[in-house]
C-alpha cells in the first residue's frame, strides 16, 4: 500500500520517464559519436586552441595557442584544459604529434581503415605518450605492409619546394631567415620527421635536435618571442645550409 | 672603384648583407653559426676576408644593442645568458669573440655556441 498520493505519484513517473528519455538520448549520442569516430581522423593539434577537436585538415585547424607566460615556458591547452609547458615539451609535443600524423596518413594511405587505438591520457606527457604510441603503432603497421616510413627528400627539397623558400623572407633579414604560417610550419615538421633520429644538442641550445636518414641535422626550438623555430644545423646544399632558419609566425 | 664582395646567388654586396644580418635582431637572436657560414658560402670569403666579415657583422649587431649571448639551455630558466667575458666596449668584444673564433679554428660553428641577443633579452649573472 502506497502512502504517496497518487497526484504525487504520476509526478515522480513522469519525471522518471523525462529523466530515462534524457538518458537514452545521450546514449544514442555516444553511440552516434562511436559510429562516426575515427581516431586517424586530422585533429587540432594538441596546445592550439580546440585542440583534440575534429578537423578537415584545413587551414581551419591551426590557431596556437594562447598567452604565454613571460618567461620561461608557455602553455597549451589539452582537452580543453591548460597546462604550463617547460620549452622541451613545447618543442616535444609539436614534434611528436607532427610525426604521428605523417606515419598514420602514411599508412592510411595502403591500409584505409587502419587507425591507431584511442588512447586515453592527460596532461602534457601524456599527450606527448599518445602521440609516440600513435607513431609506433603505425610504425609496426608499415613495417607490417612492407612499406618504408614516409621519409621525404633532402631538406632542400622541404624547405625549398619547387626552387622557391618557404615562407616569406621576414621583414629585411636575409633570404635564410623565413617566416612561415603555423599551418606551413606544421606541414614542415611533418616532412622533416619521419625517419629523423633524436641526438644530444649541446648544451645551451634551446631545443632538441634531430638527425635525418640522410645524415643532416635539424633543431627545433622555443624561442620566448618567437614561439618556435627550425634550424638547419647541417645541411650542405648552397641555398638551405647551416644557419637557414624557420620561424613560425 | 670598389671590389666589394657580391653574394654569389643573390648578388646583393657585403655591406647590405652585414646590415640584413643584424635585422633579424628584433625577432631572434643571430648566432656565429649563421654568420661564419653566411660568410663562407654566401659570399664564397675565406681567410682575412672570411675574419673581416665576421668583424662586420658582430660590430653591426653590438650597434643595434646587441650582445653577446649562449643560450640557457632547454630546461633553464633563462633563455639567452650574457658573456660579459668578452668585453664591455664593441672594439674589445670584436676582437675577443674573433680570436676565440680563429683559435678553434674558424670553424662553420653550430648553434652551441656564442649568439647575439638583444640586451633585454639577456640575462646577465651578478659578478
Amino acid at each position: 500500500m502506497s502512502f504517496i498520493p497518487s497526484r504525487t505519484q504520476e509526478l515522480l513517473r513522469a519525471r522518471y520517464a523525462l529523466d530515462a528519455a534524457r538518458l537514452e538520448l545521450k546514449s544514442l549520442r555516444v553511440i552516434l559519436a562511436l559510429r562516426r569516430f575515427n581516431p586517424a581522423q586530422p585533429r587540432v593539434p594538441a596546445g592550439r586552441p580546440g585542440g583534440g577537436r575534429w578537423t578537415d585538415g584545413g587551414s581551419a585547424r591551426i590557431e596556437r595557442i594562447s598567452a604565454r607566460r613571460p618567461r620561461n615556458g608557455g602553455t597549451r591547452v589539452i582537452r580543453g584544459q591548460t597546462y604550463e609547458t617547460t620549452p622541451a615539451q613545447e618543442v616535444r609535443l609539436d614534434v611528436s604529434s607532427a610525426r604521428a600524423r605523417a606515419l598514420v596518413r602514411e599508412v592510411q594511405r595502403h591500409d584505409p581503415n587502419w587507425r591507431p587505438r584511442p588512447s586515453i591520457y592527460e596532461g602534457v606527457e601524456g599527450e606527448i605518450l599518445a602521440n609516440e604510441s600513435a607513431a609506433s603503432q603505425a610504425a609496426a603497421r608499415l613495417r607490417e605492409l612492407n612499406r618504408p616510413e614516409p621519409v621525404r627528400g633532402p631538406m632542400e627539397e622541404i624547405l625549398m619546394p619547387n626552387g622557391q623558400h618557404v615562407g616569406m623572407q621576414h621583414r629585411s633579414t636575409d633570404e635564410r631567415t623565413r617566416t612561415v604560417t603555423i599551418w606551413e610550419f606544421d606541414n614542415l615538421l611533418e616532412a622533416l620527421t619521419p625517419g629523423s633520429q633524436s641526438v644530444q644538442p649541446p648544451v645551451g641550445y634551446r631545443g632538441l635536435w634531430y638527425r635525418r636518414p640522410d645524415g643532416t641535422v635539424f633543431g627545433v626550438r622555443r624561442s620566448e618571442n618567437h614561439s618556435i623555430t627550425i634550424d638547419v644545423i647541417q645541411n650542405r646544399h648552397p641555398d638551405v645550409r647551416n644557419g637557414y632558419k624557420v620561424h613560425q609566425k | 672603384m670598389t671590389t666589394e664582395p657580391r653574394h654569389l646567388r643573390y648578388g646583393y654586396p657585403l655591406s647590405e648583407w652585414v646590415k640584413m644580418v643584424a635585422n633579424e635582431l628584433p625577432i631572434d637572436a643571430v648566432g656565429m653559426w649563421q654568420i661564419v657560414p653566411g660568410g663562407r658560402h654566401g659570399f664564397g670569403l675565406e681567410g682575412e676576408a672570411l675574419t673581416d666579415c665576421v668583424r662586420r657583422c658582430i660590430a653591426e649587431l653590438l650597434s643595434r644593442g646587441a650582445v653577446p649571448v649562449v643560450g640557457g639551455g632547454l630546461e633553464g630558466e633563462h633563455e639567452w645568458i650574457a658573456q660579459p667575458q668578452y668585453g664591455s666596449k664593441p672594439d674589445e668584444i670584436i676582437e675577443n669573440v674573433v680570436r676565440e673564433w680563429l683559435a678553434n679554428g674558424a670553424k662553420d660553428e653550430d648553434p652551441g655556441g656564442l649568439w647575439f641577443a638583444r640586451r633585454e633579452r639577456a640575462w646577465f649573472p651578478r659578478s
